[in-house]
């Protein structure tokens, strides 16, 4: 133990202490959840490149049954959501709660293994299923049914001690907005599982209804569950690295419980104009515009956290990645604005908008954001610094790039799709056009996830080369740019920021 | 220890803890009010929302699924007035010829122009305007070996490959679109004449060469033409004046 | 309150309605909806509406093999889209139909296990599929399946091959044998034949009809709800 020097007060010191602590107490569950999420995060790109390139190629790689583009596709969304998604998130979860809480984890270590080690088995399985004929063609919930009572349990696992953390946290800084988000992510998320899947598996046809439910199942992961954990992770990194304080507790509440409210109530406007009963698609309709302002309360709180602070976001990985997030949030709920309204989402209904939506919602906004925190944890983990710049550029620059691609073309792709397909004028022509008209979007896309499974590679290598502490052994960070020390924004000068 | 000798093993407390160290503190959000110009904005995004509830809510029914179920339909289809007159034959012929050329304009470029050397061209050609025997035939099975249209050689390794698995009512309306595109001028086909070239040449598997094709380079295919636009082009016997090089 | 109670009854509170109203409500009542009665006065036909004529086991072929990832089941009204007005996408499978298909409505899928909506329209809408099919032969569907290159070149439609048997022919050319030729063809003397799931499927593709009038009892309660809007 170095003496105290004089500007370190013994308050910082056992709080830094403790932090390390706590941070040791969640290494194991945390880390294993991560590096099993790289690779599928690997997994699912490189399904997403096939399912790409079989959309305008169906003859690639030959005929047989698990590489046709209808298992491919969900087999692709589904280790996105389920392998990479939920694991990523978990992990973050795990070391945020534990962080704001002020708490160390410190029984359910070994049962939070075992249950990471049965997700990962029972996503496996389902995705084999996908692929080899137990497809059960409900979006986002493709896996047969046996997988869910597993995958409810295996979460509640680490939802229990999340939640317990949460009651029991004591902050003498009052009340902190990221725990709230992960906080509600832990309850909202069994929720919609669980009802999705009993009534679309264990009750009697519901038929249109079971579709409806499907759609508010998806939308609900969306908004309620991948949302806050990234919103709750920008809470947090956001004022860490900069600094400053979040710049408004009121628009932080108002946010919050914003998108409580409403978040529950989108989804059935994806079949607008069919079978739903019309007030229920209307609801959703109104409230997946209305979601505009939730997402335009925190965009201004997170830019007015940032004021001024700017020039941290060419410095700290962490932060390039989480502010990228961050402008893919807005993004991302204008989106559903548009293809949620009456007015403009009869054009993207049934397009290729759609799956530009999940991408953006998903990959654009919230892996960014958790790309972000995984660069901010792991070090604090593993004992050992990011082992090279380059490699972290290089993830950004593609990831950004081939993310930007994918979401573009897909709205573009829509609104070509989505106009041959109410132009009166094309009643009596053949299909041939709109498959044409469609083709140079779907080559871009498969372009994009190309460039997005190299970044992957790369970020999965390094990754595993930290977690088996093989990282840079060093006392300062990896930074993206040169510092020198007198303005390094990760050093506090000894004195309470 | 004041002045530790450099350990790089995991023993090292202070670079353990070194990134811990350097983390800034956590600090109470700002308890300021937000700005009002958001509420206003807001209220403009409610607003617009709110018009979802419209007409489409159907009354907050169970049963309304679609609240326009009642309404007439209204027709929007190009074309008459919805009273079911249907199109002349040549121009619906044009018009779905224009949308299935686009199976042809990979090579033969939207403007018909070919490309020199590779692709014959299809505007001014006589093989386009002349005998549609010949050219239903190409279509049909494709066309293979050294070419020379309007005087320029044209040669490919794989030549065209055979269009056969298009519908007779595509093959009329394509050929009868292009032979009434881009300057060219010619009678309409009309999908029993595909037919029966078809059914004449079903036993054909192979790609057609232009010595084979001599024989009907000037012959029409037999069928009637329904009267308008579609029959008033002149006949194939006489040469168009672009074809004469 | 503490914190920890307010969310929690807070987030209870906010999710919970929505989940009432639109999941729980809506799935007791949908439990009792009930085919309606044609009235042979005011209908002109008897019967029930639907019919259920959705082959069961085909649709189990049709979720497995995913393609609700390309095709639709669903024609929306004619004041959005032109989805009633599209050539033989309904019943009326003239060169110029003089009425619009229908768009569907909830009884339209009561047969169906699951009612597959579709996630996008990269290739035709198939609600009404089962009377486009009706005009082909039954193994130009088979023989589409298996190689919809050979059917329209420019499809980027898969190839269900893994749905078909190529086995050697027994003497003369067999019924079930598919029509190919060119490159689709199998080698000579052997032939192309439908495992049992490619007949399901075709049966299936086949009832696809939601195009049956609305009865008058049913436009009853439409009728109350636009008049109530």
């Amino acid at each position: 133990m170095q003496n105290p020097s004089p500007n370190v007060e013994p308050d910082l010191q056992a709080d830094t202490l403790r932090r390390a602590a706590i941070d040791r107490s969640v290494k194991g569950p945390v880390l294993f959840l991560l590096t099993n999420g790289a690779f599928w995060l690997m997994a699912s790109t490189l399904l997403g490149l096939l399912a790409a390139i079989k959309s305008f190629a169906p003859d690639f790689l030959g005929h047989a049954s698990f590489l046709t583009y209808g298992r491919l596709q969900p087999a692709h969304i589904n280790a996105l959501v389920y392998g990479w998604g939920f694991q990523a998130a978990l992990g973050v979860m795990l070391w945020l709660i534990a962080r704001r809480s002020g708490q160390e984890l410190r029984t359910g270590k070994s049962l939070m293994m075992v249950a990471a080690f049965f997700w990962n088995i029972t996503v496996t399985i389902g995705i084999g299923c996908i692929l080899f004929g137990g497809n059960t063609s409900l979006e986002w919930l493709e896996m047969p049914a046996f997988t869910w009572p597993i995958l409810l349990f295996c979460f509640l696992v680490f939802a229990w001690p999340m939640v317990s953390m949460f009651a029991r946290s004591h902050r003498p800084e009052g009340f902190m907005i990221s725990s709230w988000y992960i906080f509600g992510a832990c309850l909202w998320f069994p929720w919609l599982f669980s009802t999705a899947n009993i009534c679309l598996h264990c009750l009697p046809s519901l038929g249109v209804i079971g579709s409806g439910i499907n759609a508010w199942y998806v939308h609900g992961v969306i908004l309620l569950f991948f949302v806050p954990v990234g919103v709750g992770a920008a809470y947090y990194f956001i004022p860490k690295i900069t600094g400053q304080p979040i710049a408004s507790a009121q628009l932080a509440k108002t946010g919050f419980w914003l998108l409580a409210i409403l978040g529950g109530w989108t989804g059935m406007q994806r079949f607008m104009g069919g079978p739903l009963p019309a007030w229920m698609v209307a609801v959703g309709a109104m409230t997946g515009v209305l979601l505009l302002i939730p997402v335009l309360v925190v965009g201004l709180n997170h830019h007015l956290t940032t004021l001024g602070k700017h020039n941290l976001v060419a410095v700290s990985p962490t932060l390039r990645f989480v502010f990228v997030g961050s402008i893919f949030y807005p993004i991302a709920g204008i989106i559903l604005a548009l293809i949620s309204s009456f007015w403009t989402g009869f054009t993207f209904q049934f397009t290729h908008a759609w799956y530009g939506y999940q991408i953006i919602a998903v990959y654009g906004f919230f892996s960014m954001v958790v790309f972000g925190a995984i660069y901010y944890i792991v070090p604090r983990l593993s004992g050992c610094e990011w082992l090279s710049v380059r490699l972290i550029r290089n993830h950004f620059w593609f990831s950004v790039y081939g993310i930007g691609i994918v979401v573009v073309t897909s709205i573009v792709a829509g609104m070509q799709q989505g106009g041959d397909l109410t132009a009166p004028e094309r009643w009596d022509q053949s299909w041939i056009s709109v498959v044409l008209n469609a083709r140079p979007y779907l080559i871009a896309r498969a372009v994009a996830w190309a460039m997005i499974t190299w970044s992957n590679v790369w970020f999965l290598i390094h990754l595993m080369l930290m977690v088996a502490g093989l990282g840079r052994r060093s006392s300062a960070p990896t930074l993206l740019e040169r510092h020198d020390d007198h303005s390094d924004p990760h050093l506090t000068h000894g004195a309470k920021a | 220890m004041s002045a530790p000798s450099y350990n790089p093993d995991n023993t090292d407390i202070d670079r353990i803890h070194s990134a811990v160290k350097r983390e800034k503190e956590d600090v109470a959000a700002g308890q300021g009010p937000a700005p009002m110009w958001i509420m206003f904005i807001g209220m403009i995004v409610a607003i617009v929302a709110g018009g979802q509830l419209g007409p489409m809510a159907g009354g907050f029914s169970f049963e309304a699924s679609n609240p326009f179920a009642l309404s007439k339909a209204i027709d929007t289809r190009p074309g008459g007035g919805g009273e079911g007159a249907a199109l002349d034959p040549f121009q619906l012929a044009m018009k779905k010829g224009s949308s299935a050329y686009g199976v042809c304009m990979g090579c033969h470029q939207a403007a018909g122009t070919g490309v020199p050397g590779t692709f014959p061209p299809l505007a001014g050609s006589d093989w386009v305007s002349g005998g549609t025997e010949r050219i239903i035939r190409v279509i049909l099975h494709g066309l293979t070996g050294e070419l020379k249209i309007n005087g320029s050689p044209f040669s490919n390794p794989a030549g065209m490959p055979a269009q056969g698995a298009l519908s007779n009512k595509d093959i009329a309306a394509v050929v009868t679109f292009i032979r009434n595109s881009w300057g060219n001028e010619g009678t309409m086909v009309t999908e029993e004449m595909v037919s029966a070239i078809r059914k004449k040449e079903a036993a054909r598997t192979t790609q057609w060469t232009m010595a084979e094709l001599e024989p009907f380079a000037k012959e029409d295919a037999p069928g009637e033409i329904p009267a308008g636009p579609g029959a008033t082009a002149a006949p194939a016997a006489a040469e168009a004046p672009a074809a004469a090089k | 309150m503490t914190d920890f109670r307010k969310l929690t009854l807070g987030i209870a509170a906010t999710f919970g309605l929505p989940w009432l109203l639109l999941i729980v409500v809506p799935a007791f009542k949908y439990q009792h909806l009930k085919p309606i009665a044609y009235d042979k006065e005011a209908d002109g036909m008897d019967g029930y509406y639907p019919q259920s004529n959705a082959n069961v086991l085909g649709l189990q072929v049709y979720l497995r093999e995913g393609c609700v990832q390309c095709h639709t089941q669903m024609i929306r009204p004619t004041q959005f889209s032109a989805d009633g007005w599209h050539k033989g996408w309904g019943e009326d499978q003239a060169e110029r139909p003089a009425d619009a298909t229908r768009a569907n409505t909830m009884r339209d899928y009561l047969a169906e296990d699951v009612a597959p909506l579709g996630v996008a329209r990269v290739g035709p809408d198939l609600a009404n599929a089962g009377y486009r099919l009706a005009a082909m032969d039954r193994s130009m569907i088979h023989a589409m399946l298996y190689a919809p290159h050979s059917v329209a070149i420019w499809s980027n439609m898969p190839s269900y091959a893994h749905l078909y048997k190529v086995r050697k022919a027994q003497g003369p050319k067999s019924e079930l044998a598919l029509p190919l030729s060119g490159k689709f063809a199998p080698a000579k003397g052997y032939e192309v034949v439908p495992t049992p799931e490619a007949e399901q499927l075709v049966d299936y593709l086949l009832s696809l009809k939601k195009a049956a009038p609305l009865p008058a009892a049913a436009l009853g309660t439409l009728a109350t709800a636009a008049a109530a809007k």
